[in-house]
């Protein structure tokens, strides 16, 4: 048994090395970071809750982290119906069932660079294609990601295209998990396909919608990168978002305490998502034993 | 049952539609600037002169080559260091096993954006910045993935495990000769889910790789189009060269990657 113990030990090591050193040390020294004033160059000096209340304080941190939050109230219900409504199209009877699903999930794997320049040349106002399309029925528009009020849901509806994908797989994969007897024995009782889907499908998935909302959710939080290759956070700041905000402090100015400060902040929003996650994945597990 | 040809017409009208950003990105990639800037539907002739262009002016060969490799072996690591982190966890009896998967568990909470700038201090003391180890080691520590293949390794019967004991086999005997080969589906799913994170991460090796030379493709090809706005069908190609490799390894290994999301999300 104490042979045991040690094996135990000995394998886990390797993770549980890097796991300290790439993870465990730099939340600790996050932490401590936040309540130092730090220009990379002269030494830190301690200044206590000093950043968190320079962060209450800033117009831009409010602006960004309320941006941030914009762009998941943009993207998350769309990812939730628009994946729910795709699942259950391509898990009905059609042909070329794989197929489809499969080209319906491509989107998804390919890089946020390859995303966000395509539809930016889509976006693009003088020879994009959108606006070609809207001059042809009339609606005469350009400013897609030059318009402060149309920029984010520019950014929200690519993002929405690209990780689609991801919301389908995870409905089809609850959808599996239905048994057919339940649309058999609802088919006798005379119901059409359009009650089958909203009064059967949607409260059995209950726990998938959960899942997605959440993941989908700590996704979009994350929002960083789209808005770095599309806008650059223009235009005047309209898509500047809560990362690229923490991201601009700490590595273009070197504020690195105050940087942290909004970092530390950002991780109790993530940690509280988090824990919602965790709950749904344990009551998961334990629906199994 | 029968199959609808009907709804089978609505779902293809639908996918056309949203694969067709895709499709004009392919197009647009064989168009000349005049036929851009004219907007001219479909290009005269297939004209390669975007895709020489882009050989020619950007890193991209070197990227991608940056990209595979760091790819590659991230993966690589992942998978060594998973299946023997994973195997204590999920089968190991003994005082602190509890202990050590809480601790796992927790490092789930923990997002990269909180913790990227002390993190990048520490590799900079280290000495990685602009190294490909310095984004290689980082992405081998995946608390997840170890999570799944524990999970998996609890599911296989004890029969197996037992059988080997009694011919008195070593921990390290079972785990590589049994429990690795019947938990193959679990390792080519975070194997496959893992690689393509890697391979499209945008963030990490934003702020690691400062020397062109060393960018990875994504970062590569962002930082370059950001130099030539005005040049779409070059972009274009751009993204369609980059998009090729994923496509193919896309193709090879949907299922595993499909596996890999759904079991990270839905199962433990």
């Amino acid at each position: 048994m104490k042979k045991r113990a040690l094996n135990g030990y000995l394998f886990f090591l390797p993770f549980g090395l890097l796991y300290a050193v790439f993870l465990i040390y730099p939340l600790i020294q996050g932490f401590r970071m936040a309540f130092y004033e730090w220009d990379l160059f002269s030494a830190p000096k301690f200044i206590g809750l000093q950043n968190f209340s320079t962060m209450f304080n800033d117009p831009d941190f409010w602006r960004t982290l309320w941006h941030t939050i914009y762009f998941v109230i943009l993207t998350v219900p769309f990812l939730l119906i628009l994946g729910f409504l795709i699942a259950v199209l391509l898990n009905s009877r059609i042909y070329f069932g794989r197929v489809f699903r499969t080209l319906f999930f491509f989107p998804y794997v390919l890089s946020i660079t390859i995303v966000c320049s395509t539809w930016g040349f889509l976006y693009q106002p003088q020879f994009g294609i959108i606006s070609k399309i809207l001059k042809a029925v009339g609606i005469n528009y350009t400013g897609w990601l030059l318009n402060p009020s149309t920029a984010m849901p520019a950014i929200a509806l690519t993002t929405i295209w690209w990780t689609l994908g991801f919301s389908v797989i995870l409905y089809l994969a609850g959808l599996q998990e239905i048994s057919p007897t339940i649309y058999e024995a609802a088919a006798i009782d005379g119901a059409n396909s359009f009650q089958k889907t909203f009064l059967i499908t949607v409260p059995l998935l209950r726990r998938t919608h959960a899942l997605v909302l959440v993941l989908q959710t700590i996704a979009s939080l994350q929002i960083f990168g789209q808005v770095y290759i599309m806008t650059g956070g223009g235009p005047n700041g309209a898509t500047r978002v809560l990362i690229q905000y923490i991201y601009d402090q700490g590595f273009r100015y070197f504020k690195m305490g105050y940087a942290q400060a909004m970092a530390l902040f950002f991780f109790i929003i993530m940690f509280a998502v988090g824990i919602i996650q965790f709950r749904l994945m344990l009551r998961e597990g334990s629906d199994k034993d | 049952m029968k199959k609808s040809k009907l709804l089978t017409l609505i779902v293809f009208i639908f996918l056309l539609i949203y694969i067709f950003p895709l499709l004009w990105m392919i197009i647009s990639s064989f168009k000349t600037s005049l036929e851009i800037l004219t907007q001219k539907l479909l290009p005269s002739k297939l004209d390669f002169e975007n895709y020489s262009y882009i050989f020619k002016q950007s890193g991209v060969l070197r990227w991608f080559l940056n990209s595979s490799f760091i790819s590659l072996i991230s993966t690589f690591g992942v998978v060594i260091i998973t299946t023997l982190a994973a195997y204590p966890l999920g089968r190991l009896k003994f005082r602190g096993n509890k202990f050590l998967f809480y601790l796992t568990l927790a490092g789930i909470m923990i997002p990269l954006q909180a913790i990227m700038i002390p993190r990048y201090l520490l590799l900079r003391d280290l000495g990685l910045l602009n190294k490909y180890w310095g984004l290689i080691i980082p992405y081998m520590v995946n608390p997840m993935n170890i999570l799944i293949v524990a999970q998996f390794f609890k599911g296989i019967p004890n029969e197996f495990e037992e059988a080997a004991r009694i011919d008195g086999a070593s921990d390290l005997y079972i785990l590589f000769r049994v429990m690795v080969p019947l938990a193959r589906p679990a390792l080519a799913a975070i194997s496959v889910f893992s690689f393509v994170g890697i391979w499209n991460d945008f963030l990490w090796p934003l702020i690691v790789m400062t020397d062109q030379k060393m960018y990875t493709l994504p970062v590569g090809l962002a930082t370059f189009y950001g130099s030539y706005t005005m040049k779409y069908g070059v972009t274009m190609a751009g993204n369609v060269i980059a998009s090729l490799p994923i496509f193919i390894f896309f193709m090879i290994f949907q299922e595993q990657l499909i596996k890999g999301l759904t079991v990270g999300g839905l199962k433990e």
